[in-house]
């Protein structure tokens, strides 16, 4: 179950947060032939094109955060022992969660009360808001689940390692010490 | 709380968090959200909507298509095309004229496309096994690809200068022209530079110049294949300023033309598609995270009035505006060293864009300083990340020839940022001449 997670969050986040860019690209290119050569702004278009940035960016998030790519200043954790490093951004991820819970709280809650409320938007041609605000909040609810991810393959990292080090009297690592491990188990 | 105890406590916070490897947008956003809720509990329940109308912007748009187009470039094997033009003619123009090769090619990438490490990579995959070849200087070779690449940020279209405008309001096209006085000038320097340094120790380019100079034939054809170069550009920045296009819309203008160049030379797999769009989906995600986060801090500030009150208490202090810019580019200097230059622009600029206003200095120029100050950490240990490129494309040169190499470059970029600061109208000249 986590490793079929593990595997189709990313995938996922990338496949839409790509066509994202696509329809991005392909929704302004069709207003500028429109405007240009039939003097007539397609409806929708830039509405639409600004809906898509959060998106691209909640649902590539998830994916973004899979490839490593969420920049942290790590020149200082980098002199800590790696067990301790991973305690820090376990710490630093549970508070990450926290933040994250708390907008997808308040961005769902946004959305359910256009729904409830019918609200519409603010351009010549008024398209209800929920719809975009709904997938946003589902991006946001992803980038939480690959987070949530990250966060137990840490914990289970921290986990094994204690376990290697309290089987061992002189708390080595488990690193270190696997293979006699395997072969006290076999015996 | 009186305001020296709320900033302090507030980039305490940050820098706890930030220096302690949480990922910024994590540090940036949990400051943001905690502040928003001890300044007002009730403000806290306003997040889901500040997310929305924070992110639901259409100049924000132009980030993922231009970071895309980028790609593309990078990705399709059009970036190198682009270098085996230009380099025929430096060779037999100049002295070490793969080093100048490195530089031109470095603002011919920028002026289309806009992403520094796209540029950096792109040189250093042709260009440093080329230099390897003619028995270049490893250091000046590799410190010449670091700096083509940090020409990306500044010449337009510039990712750095969306983001810029994006988060002080500042109309993207004035800011596009104020970068283009500067990227030629540094340009200019760079390649002065590398003028000199052969100048005075030829052993650097040691006996290829002459050996295989090419002959003009050669060097025009070779140039002439660099057309999509002025395609691009032409494409991209003549129709911002023509009027046809506005900045998101010339970046879709952009994207197509790569689109069609790229498959017209049969070099568009749907491997190279899905490569530019998976690294598009990275950059841009990891970029405008950081941005909503800072968005919010920038919401917190506004409301706390922590910048205005600040202003008015630097103001008071009667220090030259002078100095108190020179303490920022210190500051944003040493921040560059110790962290990804873009992202320290983006949470930092709610708290000093206000201030540098309020001492009297232009919003563009300062948009444009910003991001040569940018430019500076792309080039200096520890995190300077072109440094990290080239040590990836050649593990085999240790980091210290690196840093040796990119550090005469550093100094060069300081020294064209001290020209902007004596002399702004480098940078305002022609946005006030197109947008009087």
């Amino acid at each position: 179950m986590l490793r079929a997670l593990r595997m189709l969050v990313p995938k996922v986040g990338l496949y839409v947060g790509g066509a994202g860019v696509l329809a991005m690209v392909l929704l302004i290119l069709a207003e500028i032939v429109s405007t240009k050569l039939f003097n007539y702004s397609l409806p929708y278009v830039l509405e639409y094109t600004e809906y898509l940035v959060p998106v691209i960016v909640f649902w590539g998030a998830a994916y973004a955060l899979a490839e490593g790519a969420h920049v942290r200043a790590d020149i200082l954790v980098h002199r800590f022992p790696v067990n301790v490093r991973r305690w820090i951004f376990l710490a630093g991820y549970v508070l990450g969660l926290t933040f994250l819970a708390l907008i997808f709280a308040h961005l769902f809650s946004v959305t359910w009360l256009s729904f409830k409320m019918n609200r519409y938007s603010f351009y010549p041609s008024p398209s209800p808001l929920w719809p975009p605000q709904l997938f946003a909040s589902i991006g946001l609810g992803l980038f939480i689940l690959q987070l949530i991810l990250e966060i137990i393959d840490m914990a289970l990292e921290i986990l094994r390692d204690r376990r290697a080090k309290g089987r061992r009297p002189d708390g080595g690592t488990a690193e270190a010490d696997s293979g006699q491990r395997r072969q006290e188990w076999i015996s | 709380m009186d305001l020296l105890t709320v900033i302090s406590l507030y980039v305490s916070a940050l820098i706890v968090l930030i220096f302690f490897g949480v990922p910024i947008v994590f540090a940036l956003g949990t400051v943001a959200a905690g502040s928003l809720y001890l300044a007002n509990p009730a403000l806290s329940l306003a997040l889901g909507q500040l997310t929305w109308d924070g992110m639901t912007s259409f100049i924000l748009s132009a980030i993922p298509m231009f970071v895309f187009m980028g790609y593309m470039l990078f990705e399709s094997g059009l970036s190198k095309r682009i270098y085996e033009g230009i380099h025929p003619l430096m060779d037999r123009l100049l002295p070490g004229g793969l080093l100048h090769s490195n530089i031109v090619v470095g603002a011919a990438f920028a002026a289309c496309s806009g992403s520094s490490l796209a540029s950096c990579a792109t040189i250093g995959v042709v260009a440093l096994p080329e230099m390897e070849k003619r028995g270049y200087d490893r250091s000046i070779a590799a410190g010449s690809v670091a700096a083509g690449g940090t020409l990306g940020i500044l010449i337009p279209p510039s990712i750095s200068l969306i983001v810029f405008g994006a988060m002080t309001d500042q109309s993207i096209g004035q800011l596009f022209l104020g970068g283009v006085i500067p990227g030629i000038i540094l340009t200019a320097a760079y390649m002065l530079y590398i003028a000199f340094r052969i100048r005075l120790s030829p052993a650097l380019v040691s006996g290829n110049v002459m050996a295989e100079r090419p002959s003009w034939g050669v060097c025009f054809r070779s140039l002439a294949r660099t057309w999509p170069v002025v395609i691009l550009f032409v494409g991209v920045m003549g129709s911002i300023y023509s009027g046809i296009a506005t900045p998101t819309e010339s970046a879709a203008i952009g994207c197509a033309l790569t689109f069609v160049i790229a498959a017209g030379h049969g070099f568009l797999t749907r491997d190279v598609m899905a490569r530019a769009l998976a690294g598009s989906i990275k950059t841009t995600a990891m970029v405008l995270c950081i941005y909503w986060a800072a968005k919010l801090m920038g919401i917190y500030l506004t409301y706390d009035q922590i910048t205005a009150r600040l202003s008015a208490m630097l103001l008071a202090l009667d220090l030259s505006p002078f100095i108190m810019l020179l303490t920022l580019v210190l500051f944003y200097l040493v921040l560059g060293m110790l962290m990804d230059g873009l992202a320290a622009m983006v949470m930092t600029l709610p708290l000093t864009f206000p201030i540098v206003v309020s001492l009297g200095f232009d919003p563009i120029w300062y948009g444009v300083l910003l991001t040569m100050l940018i430019e500076c950490g792309l080039l200096t240990p520890p995190v300077g990340m072109n440094l990290f490129i080239l040590q990836g494309l050649r593990p085999e040169y240790p980091f210290g020839v690196l840093v040796r190499g990119a550090l005469p470059f550093f100094y060069t970029l300081l020294l064209v940022i001290a020209l902007l600061i004596a002399f702004p109208g480098l940078v305002t000249y022609l946005p006030r001449l197109v947008y009087p």
